[in-house]
C-alpha cells in the first residue's frame, strides 16, 4: 500500500508530511540575501560602486526585514549570534554583519564618500577580500542552513548551495547589468556581464537539471519531492516559473539584448531572471518532505 | 552515566491515545500541540491488510540535529540525554522544527493564549495553564521534553505512567540490565528512520 500524503485533516497517520513552516517570508529572506549579496561581486568586480551600494542595501535591509518579521521573537535577534560553533543560521549572521561593514566601507571609498582608503592600496585589497568572503558566504549559507540536517531528503545534499551560489551569481549579473545599463555604466563592463549572464544561465540550468537527477535516486521520499516539482503540485510553478520564465525566456533576452542595445529588453530580461531566481527558493523550500516513520 | 530512554511494544499499543491525553493533561499543551500522539500506520494490500499504531514523540537522539541547527544554543541535550528547550533563549527561528526528521516539534503561535479549546472563551484551567506554560508569551517551538520534573521525583513520565496497555517503558540505556535494555536485546528493539543518523533514545519492539 502506497504511504500517503499526510496534510492537516489527516494528522495522525503514517506518511509523508511536508515541512509547513519555512514558506514565503523565509524565501524572500534567501532571495534577497542572496541576489544582494551577487550583485555586490558582480558589481565591485567591474568597478561599479553604486551597484555594489545596492547590493548591500538588498542584504542589509531587505534581507534583514524579512528574517525580523519571521521569527516568533524578534526582539531576541541578537541571541542568534550566540552558536556559531555549529549553527549555519549564527554563522550566516556573523558573515552579514562582517559584508555589511567591509563591503560598505569599500563601496562607499570607490565611490569617493569616504577619503582615508584609497581604492588600489593595499589595505584597501584587504578589505576587498574580506568583502567578497563575506559575500560569498552570504550567498552560500541558505544552502548550508537546509542541507546540514538530515531531516529533508531533497534539501540534504551539497549540491543545494551550489545552486543557491549559482543563482546568487546570476542574480547579482542580472542586477548590475541591469543598473549599469539603465545607469549608463561603462560599455566594457556591459558586454563582459552579457558574456556572464548567458554563461551562468546554461550553468543553472545544469545545475538544476543535475541536482534533480540525483535526487530523484536518492531515495523515495526525496523522490516524491522531486515528483511534486516536475510532475504534481508545484510543476507549473516550477515548469513554467523556473524553467521557462527564469531560464529560457531569460535566455532569449540575453542573446537578444546582444544584438539589439534596447532597455525594454534588459527590463524584460530582469524581471524573468529575478522571478524564476524567486520561484526556485521559494519552490524548494515547499516540496521538503519529511520521510514516514514506517517500522 | 544514565541515558534516558524508552521502548514502546507496538504488539501491546491499542491506540487509545490514554498517553495523548495523559501528556495534554501534564503539559497543558493549546490546541494543535502534542508532546506525544499515536500515529496509525495502515499496509498491506486487500485482503491482507493490517493496521499499527505507532505512538511518536521527541526521540531525544544522542546526536540530535535539532541542537546542532539552532542558533542561540536554546536547544541542548543535558547529560542524561534529554533534549531540553530554553524558551527564554528561543528566537522562534524554526531551524529545529525544520531539522527535526521526525517531525515532532511545534511551533508555538504568538496567539495561542488566546486560543483554547471551546470557542470565544477560555476556561480557567486553561486561563491557568496560558500563565503558566514554559512558552511563555509563544513565538517558540516547544516538544516533549521526557516529564523531566517527573524524572527528578523518581516517576516515569506521564505517557508511560498513564498507558493502561503498559506499552511503553522508561529507564536507563547506558545499563545493560535495565528493562529498556533487556528488551531491546530480547526483542530486537528498532530505533525509527535510523538512517538518519541520530541514534534516537525510543524503541520500538514489533
Amino acid at each position: 500500500m502506497e504511504l500517503p500524503f499526510v496534510d492537516e485533516r489527516r494528522e495522525f497517520l503514517v506518511g509523508f508530511r511536508s515541512q509547513n513552516e519555512w514558506k514565503w517570508l523565509i524565501a524572500i529572506a534567501f532571495f534577497l540575501g542572496e541576489i544582494g549579496a551577487g550583485t555586490y561581486v558582480m558589481s565591485v568586480m567591474n568597478g561599479y560602486f553604486a551597484g555594489a551600494l545596492v547590493g548591500i542595501l538588498v542584504v542589509v535591509v531587505g534581507k534583514t526585514a524579512a528574517h525580523l518579521l519571521y521569527l516568533g521573537r524578534p526582539e531576541r535577534f541578537w541571541r542568534i549570534f550566540a552558536n556559531p560553533t555549529t549553527s549555519w543560521i549564527s554563522r550566516g549572521l556573523y558573515a552579514m554583519v562582517v559584508f555589511a561593514i567591509f563591503g560598505g566601507i569599500y563601496a562607499l571609498s570607490g565611490t569617493g564618500s569616504i577619503s582615508w582608503l584609497e581604492i588600489g592600496s593595499s589595505s584597501a585589497n584587504a578589505v576587498l577580500g574580506i568583502s567578497l568572503i563575506s559575500a560569498i558566504v552570504v550567498m552560500i549559507y541558505d544552502g548550508f542552513v537546509m542541507a546540514y540536517s538530515p531531516s529533508l531528503p531533497f534539501w540534504n545534499t551539497t549540491l543545494l548551495p551550489i545552486l543557491f551560489l549559482s543563482y546568487s551569481l546570476l542574480g547579482g549579473s542580472t542586477l548590475t547589468l541591469a543598473m549599469g545599463y539603465l545607469g549608463q555604466g561603462n560599455p566594457g563592463m556591459i558586454t563582459g556581464l552579457e558574456t556572464m549572464e548567458l554563461w551562468l544561465i546554461i550553468i543553472n540550468f545544469l545545475i538544476i537539471a543535475v541536482y534533480l537527477y540525483t535526487q530523484y535516486y536518492t531515495n523515495v521520499t526525496a523522490r516524491k519531492s522531486v515528483l511534486m516539482l516536475v510532475k504534481e503540485n508545484y510543476s507549473i510553478p516550477f515548469i513554467a516559473g523556473v524553467i521557462i520564465v527564469g531560464l529560457v525566456i531569460t535566455l532569449v533576452m540575453a542573446l537578444a539584448f546582444a544584438e539589439i542595445r534596447f532597455g525594454f529588453i534588459l527590463i524584460g530580461l530582469a524581471v524573468s531572471e529575478l522571478i524564476g531566481d524567486f520561484l526556485l527558493r521559494f519552490l524548494i523550500l515547499r516540496v521538503g518532505v519529511y520521510s514516514p516513520v514506517v517500522l | 552515566m544514565v541515558r534516558w530512554g524508552m521502548v514502546i511494544d507496538l504488539k501491546r499499543c491499542v491506540g487509545c491515545n490514554a498517553c495523548t491525553a495523559a501528556c495534554k493533561a501534564k503539559n497543558q499543551t493549546p490546541p494543535g500541540v502534542f508532546y506525544t500522539r499515536v500515529l496509525i500506520h495502515e499496509r498491506g494490500e486487500y485482503p491482507n491488510v493490517s493496521r499499527v499504531f505507532i505512538p511518536v514523540q521527541c526521540n531525544h537522539c544522542s546526536d540530535p540535529p535539532c541542537v546542532r541547527v539552532c542558533p542561540t544554543g536554546a536547544s541542548s541535550q543535558r547529560e542524561d540525554g534529554i533534549v531540553f528547550i530554553d524558551h527564554t533563549k528561543c528566537v522562534g527561528c524554526r531551524a529545529c522544527y525544520v531539522a527535526c526528521p521526525y517531525n515532532n516539534r511545534f511551533y508555538l503561535d504568538r496567539d495561542f493564549i488566546d486560543t483554547g479549546y471551546f470557542p470565544e472563551v477560555l476556561t480557567p484551567p486553561e486561563k491557568m495553564s496560558r500563565e503558566n506554560f514554559p512558552g511563555g508569551k509563544g513565538g517558540v517551538v516547544v516538544k516533549c521534553d521526557f516529564c523531566y520534573d517527573r524524572i527528578e521525583e523518581g516517576r516515569d513520565p506521564a505517557c508511560v505512567r498513564t498507558c493502561p496497555a503498559d506499552a511503553r517503558k522508561f529507564g536507563d540505556l547506558d545499563d545493560p540490565e535495565s528493562e529498556v535494555q533487556k528488551l531491546i536485546r530480547q526483542r530486537h528493539g528498532r530505533q525509527p528512520l535510523p538512517e538518519a543518523g541520530t541514534d534516537p533514545s525510543i524503541y520500538y519492539l514489533e
